[in-house]
């Protein structure tokens, strides 16, 4: 594509974003909610498409800028959170809690993945994740049988984790199905609540779970295929 | 880091920045950019330009002691 051809493109693309945000208020939902996914996807497919008009030094800029931004919008939410907290005396809204803690999760995910693999970070999740969710069920219930069985997915999770080195395709369906089984067994809570409880809770319990799940799967069938090329 | 890029240029019959950023498939800006030292590139690239300017990575990028 020509320069000056990706340039007009990216200013109709910024010229769109402003139109649409000025009109937003008068737009049906479904039609936000399109618009929105569209115009975040195109600059991501642009940088990954096989054969990308952008060069190494621009993938770069594009990551590190991204990178700032994000630290920016963090800082920001921390701010709303805090004034808020002070100014109502009440804890923030789950939306808040959702916006903070859903994209430091899926940072956390893919920061393991490219620097350690997939069977290193699906272990690391399977333990910190176990952890957490174990002391979090024994602070809140004490030391009971009726907290040993609320805990016994997350010890199953981390038994699952210690494992996932010798067998990762066995305990990666195992955690895909037990990511499943959270979900069903949860998620009626859930939604009696709060949308935004939803989210938050998804990506705080079976998301984790899938992520280390699917990792492990991915894992073993791509070594499973280079063997065989190898072979 | 050193470079050496703009002195190969010059021995390449004065290449341009534009035409040795249309042969390594990047941007001008690129080119700028590494020869002023701002960006290091990646060893795919440092090995297109060697490539294009005739000669070596080695003879192109030289490391400072301190680095």
């Amino acid at each position: 594509m020509k320069k000056i051809s990706i340039s007009m493109l990216k200013s109709l693309w910024l010229f769109a974003i402003v139109i649409v945000t000025m009109i937003a208020g008068g737009l049906p939902v479904w039609v936000l909610s399109i618009f929105v996914v569209v115009a975040l996807a195109l600059p991501l497919i642009r940088e990954h498409r096989h054969k990308t008009d952008l060069d190494e030094r621009q993938i770069h800029i594009s990551y590190f800028s991204s990178h700032i931004a994000y630290y920016v919008f963090l800082s920001l939410i921390l701010l709303v959170m805090i004034r808020e907290f002070f100014s109502q005396h009440k804890e923030p809204d789950t939306q808040w809690y959702m916006v903070l803690l859903v994209p430091l999760v899926i940072k956390l995910f893919i920061s393991l993945f490219q620097n350690y693999g997939a069977v290193t970070m699906a272990r690391w999740i399977g333990f910190i994740f176990s952890a957490i969710w174990i002391l979090f069920v024994a602070f809140s219930h004490g030391f009971s049988p009726g907290a040993l069985i609320e805990a016994a997915p997350f010890l199953l999770i981390g038994i699952l984790a210690w494992f996932a080195k010798k067998v990762p395709l066995i305990a990666g369906i195992a955690l895909l199905l037990l990511a499943i089984g959270m979900t069903f067994r949860f998620y009626p809570a859930w939604v009696a609540k709060n949308f935004y409880l939803v989210i938050l809770m998804l990506s705080l319990i079976p998301l984790p779970v899938t992520l280390s799940g699917a990792a492990l799967v991915w894992h073993s069938l791509y070594e499973r295929k280079q063997f065989q090329q190898a072979g | 880091m050193k470079n050496n890029l703009r002195h190969y240029r010059f021995l390449c019959s004065e290449m341009t920045q534009q035409d040795l950023a249309d042969r390594c498939g990047v941007t001008r800006q690129t080119i700028i950019a590494v020869e002023k030292g701002a960006f290091n590139p990646s060893v795919k690239l440092a090995l297109k330009m060697a490539a294009v300017l005739n000669t070596t990575v080695h003879e192109l990028f030289v490391l400072h002691d301190e680095d």
